[in-house]
């Protein structure tokens, strides 16, 4: 029987390899008294290991070979540098001498009291750097123990599976191309070691819950980067299953360069901007490599969740800063908090339906102090920056809700000095209720945005997490296509109209878009390239043909063949572009 | 000497800054502490930088004691009139 596993999807990629399991356990940290006689020996072997270390890392940089980028230059410096740290190293000597204990413990105990003093820092990726003081830590103790060598050697198509994995391992393992994968119980999308992992092109999963206890040595895994899945125990239907996958993305790989550089224009000329879904401010980069024009979402919650507490108006400030690193994009779309019951860490509030609880707008009309805190950080980012930020609103379903969100917006907006044409409004239709009141919300937006997944889980009233529910959910049953024609009946001329959800990535749903007359398509970013590489190839005209025939059908499965049918009628390169699909 | 100053870089003393800092301390031979309300730290160390937690807009004070304290505030301040090279 085949066993999977889903994890954090921390670096996009498809790989197979063998499992290599490293550092199984961390190390543990052993008391021990020391006599008075011994105490100048441990300070001494103590400094020796500070030393061996940081050697380590040293020749890293010398062997270099210019492989590294610059990034990881700087995370090996900073990882130098707490080496260096004469007050850390004092308070550890002092700890050996002043209380007769081994180095190890020591180095675990100041370690250990400076933790209580990071805690008080607010700020999630400051706090993320403790984590490197601990991997350093775990060196020394290493090298004290004469223990830092690597036993084992690194093959071809290796999968490193840890419990977690320093940046410095991640960065010496995979140096020489041979690592095809990495998977770690731990970690989070911030960690030195993801940053590494991305910019090393290294498909990786992370927070997959006992990975390291659940493989066998040598094992072949099969690990899906864009969908945070691995895989291993495979029979033979769902090998042959994984590698037609495997060359897919691998097709789609090569081709992917090509694909992003096209811009989104139809036969006949029209633009469609192609933009990106993003759930982390640093995706920003990916999203460029991929050939996005924008961020048409940024989905915020990430900031919010996992934490025990909401994010300050400076951390959402400098959050929201990062989506304009390096001057990729021009413009963003902010999409205010989409969270309900479910996901905050509130059980006195528990909901029996939180999806159709007090979620997105709902629940920030309902705390209007993080609402407030969330849009002075995108307001103060626009007046500080300069930068065009689109505010979009989740879960409007009537237009009290829409008038109470802008009369907060607008009072909010009035505290900062911003050129108008910097910000703009626009709300996600996703309840059957917005549809329905289309037109006079768009009297009161700049721009709608069609959020795909919600809108279908709402109109056939169907969980779409539900696995078990199948077809009953798919964007192909009659009733979607009805709700979004009669939307796009309804919306007045020259409204910007964007597409978010997962249905906008579906090459076959592609001429549906097009008909509606869509003026944006926002994704995941690794569905760009495929996505540009068809629109070319269709016309409004055609779309209009194809959107009208496939309203006539009434079963999923009839409208999905009546539309892969009429695709491949018009475009003769449909069956090779499809295999770009993912 | 003391100094009090706002960061202005927009990520604040994150990783990359506080390292430029700490190198840059260690150059001189003065006592150089950083604190941030109550907290004081020593700002050789690269934990006690961060643990100082200082992102954008937070107002920090310099105190730098001892033979090179005046050229070593100025290097001091000017990492930070410079938003340590970060921005343009």
């Amino acid at each position: 029987m085949s066993i999977e596993k889903s994890g954090l999807p921390i670096s996009p990629g498809f790989s197979v390899g063998n499992a290599l399991l490293i550092n199984q356990a961390k190390t543990i940290v052993k008391k021990k008294k020391i006599k008075n006689s011994e105490i100048v020996r441990e300070v001494n072997l103590f400094q020796a290991a500070v030393e061996e270390s940081k050697n380590e890392i040293n020749k890293m940089k010398l062997n270099d070979d210019n492989q590294y980028k610059i990034e990881h230059i700087e995370i090996l410096d900073f990882n130098i540098l707490i080496l260096e740290d004469e007050i850390l190293a004092g308070e550890v000597i002092d700890m050996i001498t002043k209380k007769q204990i081994n180095a190890e413990w020591a180095l675990n105990k100041v370690l250990v009291n400076k933790s209580k003093e990071f805690s008080l820092v607010k700020d999630l990726y400051m706090q993320e750097r403790l984590a490197d003081f601990y991997y350093i830590a775990e060196r020394i103790t290493k090298n004290l123990r004469g223990l830092n060598q690597d036993l084992f050697e690194i093959k071809n198509n290796t999968i490193l599976v840890a419990h977690d994995l320093s940046p410095i391992d991640a960065l010496k393992y995979c140096k020489d191309g041979k690592v095809k994968g990495i998977l770690t119980d731990l970690g989070g999308a911030t960690s030195h070691t993801a940053i590494i992992a991305r910019s090393l092109g290294i498909p990786t999963i992370m927070s997959l819950i006992n990975i390291s206890t659940s493989i066998e040595p040598g094992q072949r895994i099969y690990v899906d980067g864009y969908k945070g899945k691995v895989k291993w125990k495979v029979n033979k239907n769902e090998k042959n299953e994984l590698t037609d996958l495997k060359n897919k993305y691998s097709s789609l790989q090569r081709n992917l360069f090509e694909f992003s550089k096209l811009t989104g224009e139809t036969k006949d000329k029209r633009i469609i901007s192609i933009k990106a879904n993003i759930e982390i401010s640093s995706e920003v980069k990916m999203a460029q490599k991929y050939g996005a024009e924008g961020i048409g979402m940024y989905r915020t919650e990430f900031l919010f969740t996992n934490k025990e507490y909401f994010p300050s108006l400076e951390e959402q400030y400098l959050d929201y800063v990062c989506l304009f690193n390096q001057d990729f994009f021009d413009e963003v779309t902010i999409r205010t908090l989409d969270i309900g019951g479910d996901k905050i860490q509130d059980y006195t509030h528990l909901e029996n339906n939180p999806a159709l609880g007090l979620r997105g707008i709902r629940y920030s009309l309902a705390n209007s102090d993080v609402f407030k805190t969330q849009l002075n950080a995108i307001f103060k980012v626009i007046s500080n920056k300069k930068k065009k930020i689109r505010i979009l609103l989740p879960m409007i379903s009537n237009l009290d809700e829409l008038e109470e969100s802008i009369s907060i917006i607008d009072e909010t907006k009035n505290k900062y000095l911003i050129d108008p044409k910097l910000v703009s409004l626009g709300v996600v239709i996703e309840t059957p209720s917005a549809a329905l009141l289309i037109k006079e919300i768009c009297n009161k937006v700049d721009f709608i945005s069609i959020g795909t997944n919600d809108l279908i889980q709402y109109t056939i009233a169907a969980d779409r997490t539900n696995e078990t529910l199948g077809d009953i959910i798919s964007h192909y049953q009659p009733s979607v296509l009805r709700m979004l024609k009669l939307i796009s009946n309804e919306i007045p001329d020259n409204t910007y109209v964007s597409i978010c959800g997962e249905m906008a990535n579906d090459v076959n749903c592609l001429p549906i878009f097009i008909a509606m007359g869509v003026k944006e398509l926002s994704m995941n970013y690794y569905s760009i390239p495929k996505i540009k590489g068809v629109i070319h190839d269709l016309s409004f005209k055609d779309c209009n043909e194809i959107f009208n025939e496939c309203l006539k059908y009434t079963c999923p499965k009839e409208v999905k063949k009546e539309l892969v049918g009429l695709i491949k009628n018009k475009m003769p390169s449909y069956s090779s572009i499809i295999n770009y699909e993912i | 000497m003391i100094n009090v100053i706002k960061i202005t870089n927009s990520l604040g003393l994150h990783a990359r800054a506080s390292s430029k800092l700490v190198k840059l301390t260690n150059k001189f031979s003065s006592q150089i502490n950083i604190s941030k309300g109550n907290l004081v730290i020593d700002a050789k160390s690269i934990l006690g930088i961060l643990s100082l937690g200082a992102s954008f807009g937070t107002e920090i004070e310099i105190k730098t004691v001892g033979e090179d304290e005046e050229l070593a505030m100025r290097e001091i301040i000017d990492l930070f009139h410079n938003k340590f090279g970060e921005e343009r």
